[in-house]
């Protein structure tokens, strides 16, 4: 089965009202999703807006579960990519909910670079699968000129199952600190 | 463990600290990041807590070749030293004995770095010799060259001196006549391990020193002629 699939490229779609912020605001309110997994570059305050927050405390308080897991790479001239003060943002938030987690990934001289954002269903069967060039920043969100595709799982057909399973797998095996 | 697994810790509001050596700090500003590698000595505490991220990474083969890589240390090309032959030089005025002289100006020295220009010539060392002894650059210029000029306080701190001194300037054979440009001396930049102690002030000149592209040009600094205060002279050639 074919799944649905959708574009968007940051700046051009925002003035459509189509762009990650505003869709990850809006995925977190809906409802339907009962998991939320990312793994992502960087995680810059800039990114913490207080509307996406607020859905995501929302979404917690309902009982989702949100795993996220950040890069913590060092490169060139002490350049770090991900911001204490955002991570300490989140948890001071969130920490609280026995369902949020938060890790931070660093393997020297690799750097962790995926952008992958993933809402799922257990009760619907269904996912969102969200993978670009979007970190967790304003940039990321809203200013830079940056690609996403999003890609609606069924997670009935067992193909959608597979890659959904493929990518939780990375999760519990390599992204997530194994408890 | 597998290979790629240990890479990954759950952050907590109490654990999170021991991350920061890895972490963008509240108190790191921009500018602290800009500075260059050899300006920074490695964090030992980023050692310490990247002993925590332990697992052994995948090793990957691909069968291709990757393109050569220029090695890091690997110094830029000196850019060719100006071949165009200088014009006539104008008569010389007449002046006192070399006090200084750089065989080649470094580009920082002549607005041409990047970033923000210095603004004039680093009175520096440069390995000259002042009757047979190499120069204690953070005394010779504030002491003995410039010693006779009206050194004022410009600034408390870090002290900063500064004297306006009248130069005839010849540039590759063309004369700029008589400028007044400052001389600045930060005591404080004799300990600095990057800083100037003495430094002549491009004011004015600082457009033309960038436009007329003076890298590797050899500067010579005159003293004024004898019985003289000023001018000093300064040639570039």
């Amino acid at each position: 089965m074919k799944a649905e699939v959708e574009v968007i490229i940051h700046p051009y779609s925002i003035e459509k009202n189509n762009y990650l912020l505003n869709l990850l605001i809006q995925e977190f309110n809906t409802n339907k999703w009962t998991h939320f997994y990312s793994a992502v570059a960087f995680i810059r305050k800039s990114g913490n807006y207080k509307e996406l927050l607020k859905s995501m405390i929302s979404f917690a308080e309902k009982g989702g579960s949100i795993e996220m897991t950040f890069g913590a790479d060092v490169f060139s001239g002490n350049v770090k990519g991900s911001d204490y003060i955002a991570l300490e943002n989140l948890l001071n938030k969130m920490e609280k909910y026995q369902n949020v987690k938060f890790f931070l990934y660093h393997e020297k001289n690799r750097t962790f670079h995926p952008k992958l954002y993933l809402f799922s269903s257990q009760k619907e069967k269904s996912g969102l699968l969200i993978i670009g060039s979007s970190n967790w920043s304003y940039g990321g969100f809203v200013h830079n000129i940056e690609a996403n595709v999003l890609i609606n799982l069924d997670l009935e057909d067992s193909e959608h199952l597979k890659c959904f399973n493929e990518i939780m797998e990375f999760f519990q095996a390599y992204w997530q600190e194994i408890e | 463990m597998k290979k790629g697994q240990g890479f990954s810790h759950r952050i907590t509001l109490e654990t999170l600290k021991k991350f920061l050596p890895i972490l963008q700090g509240k108190r790191e500003k921009i500018e602290d990041k800009k500075t260059k590698d050899e300006e920074k000595p490695r964090d030992p505490a980023l050692d310490e807590i990247e002993s925590e991220f332990d697992g052994e990474s995948f090793t990957t083969t691909i069968p291709f070749t990757p393109p050569k890589r220029e090695p890091l240390s690997k110094k830029k090309p000196k850019p060719k030293k100006p071949s165009e032959k200088l014009p006539e030089k104008v008569p010389l005025v007449e002046r006192g004995p070399i006090a200084w002289e750089k065989p080649e100006l470094p580009p920082s020295d002549v607005q041409r770095q990047k970033g923000h220009p210095i603004g004039g010539v680093r009175l520096s060392q440069a390995n000259y010799r002042h009757q047979g002894q190499l120069i204690d650059h953070t005394k010779y210029f504030r002491h003995k060259v410039f010693g006779e000029q009206n050194w004022e306080k410009f600034r408390e701190k870090p002290l900063v001196e500064r004297a306006i001194v009248k130069f005839d300037i010849i540039i590759l054979g063309k004369s700029y006549g008589i400028n007044s440009l400052i001389v600045l001396h930060k005591p404080s930049g004799e300990a600095g391990q990057r800083n100037y102690t003495t430094i002549l002030t491009w004011r004015h000149l600082g457009r033309l020193m960038r436009d007329l592209n003076l890298i590797r040009r050899k500067f010579t600094l005159y003293k004024p002629r004898e019985g003289t205060k000023e001018p000093f002279f300064i040639e570039i050639s």
